[in-house]
């Protein structure tokens, strides 16, 4: 069974004659320890499929199965739930807070769930140890270069244990040393098990990938 | 709880501001709530003491050429007529009657001018004469009915009241008085006075004083006037036909209809009873309510006591508007600010409310801290503890806006934009 199962996803931005129809309508499946890239210009619908993909936004028409469950229609609880138990993001930018230490960034995602500060911690310093940023527990974003920041951000995608990886343009902001590094630890952590979706403009990138999909004007070509 | 911390220390000047204007905004709910409240008992006072009773006042403006035949010793019959009209009145069933009749008294002792003829309008002087070697005061004075203290709610602050058998004049009797509050620096009670009333010599005793907040319609200034620089002095009954008597009997003819069955009702009972003693001739009126009289008067005055009502509750809902206005305009910035936070907790799986939860204790502390300054404030200044339950009520209302509106503005706001953003 396939982890992620889209069926005629529509999703339309506005009424009327100012509508924007970002997805027409997408059919897709997603198998589990995949690595898929998703290319297309801007404007094409693959950000909005990320959004859709991580139950960011709601579709407006179709269904979404994920590991089996339709979660298509899920209330801003239910959505934070969902997120906060399947899904890791990483994104262009980074998105780290900069008031935060890199430990307590890195941390989030563990405080919605709840857990205790012991297994916070634990779980913390592994995956610092496992992205090589043990040093920088203590330093705040503004003190890390680029690569070293996307990893504190990989690290934070990582620490709920999601079932899939969602990541929007993770090499874009990085020079090619970074961007390779950083491509590096995902075919890792893929080769560990985790499903990882990237959405890139980069060929190269997604020859590196299992999986390529081309999207065009709201559509999967 | 970083988040807040970090939130306060950057915007401490303004945060100090919001809570200074919730603290004047909750003092001054708490104000006009405790004014509003005033105001109410004002209108339920007004409606306890009048209903919708409407006042039409009696007088008389009886020819010289009848008044003098009246007067004239061997007239004994007119004088029945009189006071059987008085009696018909006073024992009508479809309305009350009340004797107000406003004769002053010509004391030989005073204690102060303030309790004189013309002291408001500066001409008290030519309310103190002398003859034959005394010095005579014209003090103003109540000759009232056993109707009056029941239909304008008198109460006897000292002393004690008339009763029945004071409205009925004894040869020799002295004539027990009751006194306004301004009295009560000068006599007390058992205090006698002398002098004379309608040109006869009496003595009058003093048996109580009353309440600083009696109040009667002064027909000559058209207004409601305080009862505490009057003498008030039973308008009683004599027997006999002797002139003084006469004058007594007509003096009593000034008073007041108290009715709610409306004004043609009254005055055609008011005629019959008229030409029941012959009297319809005599020109003994019932004012016309149309003119300008003590309906009007109270009526406006009704309207008035409602509108600041209105002014107050639009004051305080005007005041709510802009405490909710004001502070849910920062917090609203302070959550634009935040935008990227939010968004990436948002990504990091956390529900609305706890991404909001800074912005919701944020809100609940300048409410909280404001409020209790503000009821503080009430404290010292002695607002009333309907004023400030309503303000702490209220203030909880503010708090609760604040946050919807908060809420709103943030499920607005596009924060998924922080993956592509829109398409």
């Amino acid at each position: 069974m396939s982890l992620i199962h889209l069926e005629q996803v529509k999703m339309i931005y506005g009424k009327g004659s100012n509508a924007v129809h970002a997805l027409e309508g997408i059919n897709l499946e997603l198998e589990r320890g995949a690595m898929t890239a998703i290319m297309g210009k801007s404007g094409s619908g693959k950000s909005t499929l990320l959004n859709v993909l991580g139950h960011v936004i709601t579709p407006t028409e179709g269904q979404y199965i994920f590991d089996g469950r339709d979660v298509t229609k899920l209330r801003k609880n239910q959505a934070a739930k969902f997120r906060s138990e399947n899904i890791g993001f990483v994104v262009q930018h980074f998105a780290l807070i900069p008031e935060m230490s890199v430990q307590r960034n890195i941390a989030l995602p563990l405080y919605y769930q709840k857990k205790s500060k012991r297994q916070i911690w634990e779980r913390v310093d592994m995956l610092m140890e496992k992205l090589e940023i043990t040093d920088k527990g203590k330093k705040y974003p503004y003190e890390l270069s680029g690569g070293q920041c996307q990893r504190v951000a990989i690290a934070r995608a990582l620490v709920a244990d999601p079932k899939i990886l969602l990541a929007d343009e993770p090499t874009g902001a990085l020079d090619e040393e970074n961007g390779k590094r950083i491509m590096e630890i995902f075919h890792k952590l893929n080769a560990d098990g985790v499903t990882i979706v990237v959405v890139t403009h980069d060929a190269e990138i997604a020859s590196e990938c299992t999986n390529c999909i081309q999207m065009k004007d709201g559509l999967i070509i | 709880m970083e988040s807040l911390q970090q939130l306060v220390r950057k915007h401490k000047g303004l945060i100090a501001c919001m809570i200074l204007l919730v603290t004047c905004c909750v003092y001054l709910i708490g104000i006009l709530i405790s004014q509003g409240k005033d105001t109410k008992e004002s209108i339920d006072d007004y409606q306890d003491t009048y209903g919708k009773k409407t006042y039409y006042y009696t007088n008389e403006n009886i020819q010289d050429k009848i008044y003098y035949e009246y007067l004239a010793e061997e007239n004994q019959t007119d004088i029945k007529h009189i006071e059987n009209f008085l009696k018909k009145l006073q024992n009508e069933q479809e309305f009350s009657y009340v004797i107000i009749s406003d004769q002053f008294l010509e004391l030989e002792q005073n204690a102060s001018e303030i309790f004189l003829y013309g002291y408001e309008s500066g001409d008290s002087e030519s309310s103190i004469y002398q003859w034959e070697g005394k010095t005579y005061y014209y003090t103003k004075c109540l000759q009232v009915s056993e109707a009056f203290f029941q239909e304008y709610n008198v109460k006897i602050s000292e002393g004690k009241g008339f009763n029945h058998e004071d409205y009925i004049l004894k040869k020799g009797q002295v004539i027990p008085i009751l006194l306004g509050n301004s009295y009560k620096d000068f006599y007390q009670v058992g205090d006698t006075f002398s002098g004379e009333y309608l040109f006869k010599s009496f003595t009058w005793q003093v048996v109580g004083f009353v309440d600083e907040k009696t109040f009667f319609y002064n027909r000559a200034t058209n207004s409601f006037e305080s009862c505490e620089r009057y003498i008030i002095m039973p308008a009683f009954v004599v027997e006999g036909t002797d002139e003084f008597s006469k004058m007594l009997c007509i003096s009593q003819l000034r008073g007041e209809i108290i009715s709610d069955i409306g004004y043609p009702n009254v005055e055609r009972r008011f005629m019959e009873l008229l030409e029941e003693e012959n009297l319809q001739n005599w020109n003994i009126f019932i004012q016309d309510p149309k003119a300008s009289d003590v309906n009007d008067l109270i009526s406006t005055y009704s309207a008035m006591t409602k509108e600041v009502q209105q002014q107050f509750e639009f004051i305080l809902v005007i005041t709510v508007i802009f405490a909710v206005v004001s502070i849910s305009s920062v917090l609203c910035g302070f959550i634009r600010e935040k935008h990227q936070e939010y968004g990436i907790k948002m990504l990091c799986g956390a529900s609305s409310w706890k991404i909001l939860e800074d912005i919701i204790l944020l809100d609940c502390g300048i409410v909280f801290t404001g409020g209790s300054l503000a009821i503080l404030g009430m404290l010292v200044s002695q607002v009333s503890l309907v004023g400030i339950i309503g303000a702490f009520f209220v203030g909880i209302v503010i708090g609760i806006l604040v946050m919807t509106v908060s809420y709103h503005y943030f499920c607005s706001m596009d924060i998924h934009e922080i993956i592509g953003g829109r398409e």
